[in-house]
């Protein structure tokens, strides 16, 4: 799986190395807006928040298109013809989406607090106090372990979702190739069995968390209801993740033609 | 190694592309698999590699039914050109190495040598007879037990195509099995010791060409033109 994982990475490390361009060229101008101008800071701190999420999407939609490409391109001769068994190969591409991912999220969170430092100095010294108070108060409330704890909750969060994500668009590509390879309609029919998945997961977790989990108030009570749900949420599309994968892993092994 | 076949069957929607096939490869043996286009030679041969997936019948390696694991054994080269775009000769040489720990890299080296190719060429800038020798020398370096090469003189001049043929038989193990999908019959004949002919999916006859020239006085090009021109 790791040898996989190894040529995953080589494929697109030009895509990847592309990603971390744009990081540090969205880092570079903010410090130098920071250094200048306090308002295209703000700016160029929205950007990089942004930029976050772009790559991030990237990542997923090409890991996406790359197991697209190798179940219909001839160059998933490469990886279908090695005696490893389907799930390992499976595993060995959702696992390098789900490291590319959190690298880059936690590149992105350490440069957000650090920028959020920086930028609440320039704020200070310019004595804009209104928005110095507000990114104060966004360090204050990310202070100390509770940083951590919130960072590493996001981000268990985060790699729920995407293997969830991930997982199901696997099986939609897996389902439509092995009953239409080579057939018109291929692609769509994909599409829509996905949409059609992530609509059914929804509906499913949404009886299973009820009401309530629209419930959401300042309150103790509200707050332990959104961590129970998000909790549900997680669990949720863990469970959905692990029997696409496996139902992609079976029929990869059992009735898809390379 | 013994490969056996039976009633294998593949079939897409309403087309039956290898229908109810008997069949049984022994270790040490050269076969021809001959057919017009069409006939069902590729499906057989990604079938036997596990790229294809059985509609009906058996595939059993050595007694046992076919799985990734027998990928070990059998090294494919399909007629297509399949590297990944981004690779050097030598990064073919990497992918193999990982992945298959029959391979031997300094075979591969020499292989890569005498077909006068380069380390350092890049895939993707080679021509379709070049990258024919990349995946015929890629092939040759693993020590398997069953070789299959779809169609691997496609695209090489005649004399290259000797070469090749020379250093197929000549890296060949003897305990291997190799089977050889080609339309050029005549250029199989010195090399080969099994005939198979495949008609609509089926195995129409399988003969050994020396009995063929000993006892019927014909070659297989002789028996390719009697069992298809009757089409």
């Amino acid at each position: 799986m790791a040898r996989i994982m190894k040529y995953e990475l080589i494929k697109n490390r030009f895509r990847y190395l592309v990603m971390i361009a744009v990081m540090l060229l969205a880092e570079g101008a903010f410090l130098i807006a920071n250094a200048r101008n306090y308002e295209v800071a703000v700016g160029m701190l929205i950007i990089l928040g942004l930029a976050a999420w772009g790559t991030l999407f990237i990542i997923i939609l090409e890991g996406i298109a790359m197991y697209n490409r190798d179940l219909r391109e001839k160059s998933g001769y490469m990886v279908f013809m090695t005696p490893l068994p389907a799930w390992q190969i499976l595993l060995g591409k959702i696992l390098v989406i789900l490291a590319v991912g959190s690298a880059l999220f936690l590149s992105y969170s350490l440069l957000a607090y650090l920028d959020l430092h920086l930028l609440s100095q320039s704020l200070a010294k310019a004595n804009v106090s209104i928005t110095a108070n507000f990114a104060a108060s966004i360090l204050d409330s990310l202070y100390g372990a509770k940083t951590i704890v919130l960072l590493l909750r996001a981000l268990a969060y985060l790699l729920c979702f995407v293997s969830f994500f991930v997982c199901l668009a696997y099986l939609s590509s897996t389902v439509s190739t092995s009953l239409l390879r080579g057939k018109k309609g291929e692609k769509a029919i994909s599409f829509f069995l996905f949409i059609g998945l992530v609509i059914l997961v929804s509906v499913i977790s949404s009886r299973l968390m009820g009401d309530a989990d629209f419930a959401f108030s300042i309150s103790q009570e509200g707050l332990d209801i959104h961590m129970k749900n998000q909790i549900v949420g997680a669990i949720i599309y863990l469970v959905s993740a692990g029997a696409s994968f496996l139902a992609s892993a079976y029929l990869l092994d059992k009735k898809v033609d390379i | 190694m013994k490969i056996q076949c039976e009633g294998l069957t593949k079939k897409y929607f309403t087309k039956t592309a290898v229908d109810h096939v008997n069949l049984e490869l022994d270790g040490g043996h050269i076969y021809a698999l001959l057919g017009p286009n069409g006939s069902g030679k590729s499906t057989l041969m990604k079938l036997l590699s596990g790229l294809v997936k059985r509609t009906e019948g058996e595939i059993l390696i050595d007694g046992q039914e076919f799985s990734c694991k027998a990928r070990e054994d059998i090294s494919y080269t399909p007629t297509e050109p399949f590297f990944y775009s981004y690779m050097r000769i030598s990064d073919v040489g990497s992918f193999y190495e990982d992945f298959y720990q029959d391979f031997d890299r300094e075979r591969y080296g020499q292989l890569i040598r005498n077909m006068e190719l380069g380390m350092e060429m890049k895939v993707r800038s080679l021509s379709s007879g070049m990258l024919a020798k990349v995946k015929i020398a890629a092939a040759m370096a693993r020590k398997s037990k069953l070789i299959l090469l779809d169609e691997p003189f496609n695209g090489i001049d005649l004399l290259s195509r000797d070469a090749l043929a020379n250093a197929i038989i000549g890296e060949m193990d003897q305990t291997s099995s190799l089977v050889i999908s080609s339309h050029m019959v005549e250029e199989l004949e010195s090399i080969i010791d099994t005939a198979i002919f495949m008609k609509d999916g089926k195995i129409e006859e399988m003969c050994d060409v020396e009995a063929l020239r000993m006892k019927e006085n014909k070659s297989v090009a002789d028996k390719y033109r009697e069992i298809y021109s009757e089409v």
